[in-house]
């Protein structure tokens, strides 16, 4: 019984601690530290699922430019992926817009990072992976919690 | 196994009757589906248990049934490549009266097979004698006209399809335990093999009337009961998900898609429908009385379109079943546009998609309709995204409180193994990692990192190497990795880290 060093877990509760320790060297104040453990979680989340799924993608992206940086980006591409998916799958999403929960894929599309450009379908390919992962970070993120409070 | 194909394929030969059935097309169409199976995450989904199903069905059956046990051992197992070939061979041998329905169902069932179904009709061969009767008397019909035939086959069928529905209601838990599928098969209503039949038969005449709608209403109803019995049964994966599902929907979908053929224009075919619909059931319930209707309502108008195209048809063709028996509807079905086509490609997608999603959210499987499983899904995602963000809180409050007293083996040996084994005493200097926790946390932890940073390389990957601790090896290799190397994964974090609170101190 050894840890499995290929897990999503593994890989992310690695990159996570990391990231704390060296939150914890270089950081004092507490506000910077929350940020910067939230950047962390996330980064870290995304760099161990890889470049593979387009939600991470949009993440390691996130983090790699910086919040304002991002959101410039994002939105140009977002515009791009847009015009072009549009011209092929144009009676799709009309069709998708008249189906029941144009509302609610677009709340989707808010949440999941990097949804704004996805036709449903990938949507909720990214969706499924997206909920997976995150509960992977929140059960090792409890994990750590648990450990420290209780050591 | 290739024996076995020639042996079959003689017995059919033996027993071939002339029918107006047109293998030729509904092979071409079938090859063409099949690449959309091939893809698909459903494809090669136990075909183990689809030959212990197809044998044992047809074994029972009649003494066709070796060879259709064979037949389909063969056929399950190079489901991709041989199915062109076999499916050939089953057109082009059509049987006589009790041959026939059975190869039509085989061809019938070996397209959902593809899919990974199984072939639950098979189990009602040997039930029914007047099953035989029917047979013959489909044999002996050129196409066209089944109405005579398929009211008292309605008739014959509608006194049990509570029972049937009811049995099949455990159909869905048995197959999804990953278990034998002859239960499956065994408990599964008769009523699609007639369905079955008269759809292989009937591929390109659309005058069929349809059989008996209340089969199809119970087997729809029975349907959806089971796809909720699926999902409560909280499969994650996409694989067991589908087969069971698509087991389910084997005998409903083959008499919906009977139904559904008969009111189609000549253009349908049989085999495809089921193909695809099989595929498409697994998500469209709800969505089918819309789809049905809209089908109707495009049948009269749309005319004959090419014969080649593989309109999906809804399956559930419960909506007019009274108005099919009042007057028959020489083309019926969908329209044929390619776009509609690819939007009913797409919609099957998502469906799937959702069905997928509504297993990994948590009390969902209760939940039909898109925009309530669309709901339910975005609050289990905001209620993740919560929960990490309470764990952020919390880690930057406790974690950061003390000296980093984060007592990493202690951690390590947490979430991964619930006791490690103790370090050997002799050992303890060189690392002090371990359960028995030499010293104090951050004692330890620093004492890691300094040993880290002077024992870089080939030595202290030596020292690691002599510890006959599995454990200790394997976190040694994980804390080694965690400090050592990979410095672009710090420096990954690090700016990820650096660049927004830089950002923030400019503001």
């Amino acid at each position: 019984m050894s840890l499995n060093l290929k897990s999503l877990r593994t890989r992310f509760a690695l990159r996570f601690i990391r990231a704390l320790k060296k939150i914890h060297h270089q950081e004092k104040s507490f506000n910077k530290r929350y940020y910067k453990v939230k950047v962390a979680a996330d980064a870290s989340m995304a760099a161990a699922v890889g470049p593979r799924r387009a939600w991470s993608r949009a993440l390691l992206s996130r983090a790699r430019l910086g919040w304002r940086c991002r959101a410039q980006s994002r939105r140009e591409s977002v515009e791009c992926w847009r015009r072009k998916r549009m011209h092929g799958h144009g009676h799709a999403r009309a069709a998708e817009g008249q189906g029941q929960g144009q509302a609610q894929a677009q709340e989707l599309r808010s949440l999941v990072p990097g949804g704004e450009a996805m036709d449903l379908q990938n949507l909720l390919d990214e969706t499924a992976h997206y909920i997976k992962c995150l509960t992977t970070q929140v059960n090792v993120m409890r994990g750590i919690v648990n450990c420290c409070s209780t050591s | 196994m290739e024996m076995n194909d020639k042996d079959q394929s003689e017995v059919e030969k033996r027993n071939e009757d002339p029918l107006s059935y047109h293998p030729s097309d509904v092979s071409t169409d079938w090859r063409y589906d099949i690449p959309n199976f091939a893809n698909s995450s459903i494809g090669l989904v136990s075909t183990g248990t689809c030959m212990a199903v197809c044998g044992d069905a047809v074994g029972a059956s009649c003494s066709s049934g070796s060879m259709v046990d064979s037949f389909g051992q063969t056929v399950w197992e190079h489901p991709v490549n041989a199915a062109p070939i076999g499916f050939n061979e089953l057109n082009v041998h059509n049987g006589s009266g009790v041959s026939d329905p059975l190869s039509m169902l085989k061809s019938g069932l070996f397209l959902q097979s593809m899919a990974g179904m199984l072939p639950h009709s098979l189990s009602q061969f040997p039930t029914d004698s007047a099953f035989i009767e029917r047979a013959a008397r489909f044999s002996s019909f050129s196409g066209g006209h089944f109405g005579d035939m398929l009211s008292p086959l309605g008739v014959h069928q509608s006194g049990s399809p509570y029972s049937r529905s009811g049995v099949m209601m455990q159909a869905p838990q048995e197959v999804l335990s990953g278990n034998s599928f002859k239960p499956v098969a065994g408990s599964y209503p008769q009523k699609p093999e007639p369905s079955l039949a008269e759809t292989s038969k009937d591929p390109e005449q659309g005058s069929m009337e349809r059989n008996s709608p209340k089969n199809e209403t119970m087997a729809e109803r029975s349907h959806d009961e089971a796809k909720q019995a699926v999902s409560t049964s909280g499969n994650d994966s996409d694989g067991p998900e589908f087969s069971g599902g698509v087991a389910q929907e084997e005998g409903p979908l083959t008499a919906k898609h009977a139904g559904a053929k008969k009111r189609k224009r000549g253009n349908q075919d049989a085999d495809v429908e089921q193909a695809t619909g099989s595929q498409q059931q697994l998500g469209e319930v709800k969505n089918s009385s819309e789809i049905q209707q809209r089908g109707e309502q495009n049948s009269t108008p749309s005319g004959n379109t090419s014969n080649g195209k593989h309109v999906k048809q809804n399956p559930q063709a419960s909506d007019s079943p009274k108005e099919e028996y009042i007057h028959v509807r020489a083309r019926r079905g969908q329209a044929t546009n390619s776009h509609s086509l690819a939007e009913r490609v797409r919609r099957e997608k998502i469906s799937e998609r959702m069905k997928f999603l509504q297993d990994l959210v948590p009390g969902c499987s209760k939940v039909t309709g898109k925009a309530v499983m669309l709901d339910e899904i975005i609050n289990y995602v905001q209620s993740l995204q919560r929960q990490v963000e309470f764990f952020v809180n919390e880690t930057s409050d406790n974690v950061f409180r003390s000296s980093w007293s984060f007592n990493w083996s202690h951690f390590f040996s947490r979430y991964s193994m619930p006791c490690p084994p103790p370090l050997h005493p002799s050992q303890s200097p060189i690392l002090p990692l371990g359960p028995s926790g030499t010293g104090n946390a951050s004692d330890t932890l620093r004492r890691v990192i300094s040993l880290q940073i002077s024992n870089m390389g080939g030595g202290y990957k030596e020292s690691a190497l002599e510890l006959p601790n599995a454990w200790d090896d394997e976190l040694h290799n994980v804390v080694q990795m965690g400090f050592n190397g990979s410095a672009t994964l710090d420096n990954q974090e690090t700016n990820c880290s650096v660049s927004p609170g830089q950002m923030k101190a400019e503001s």
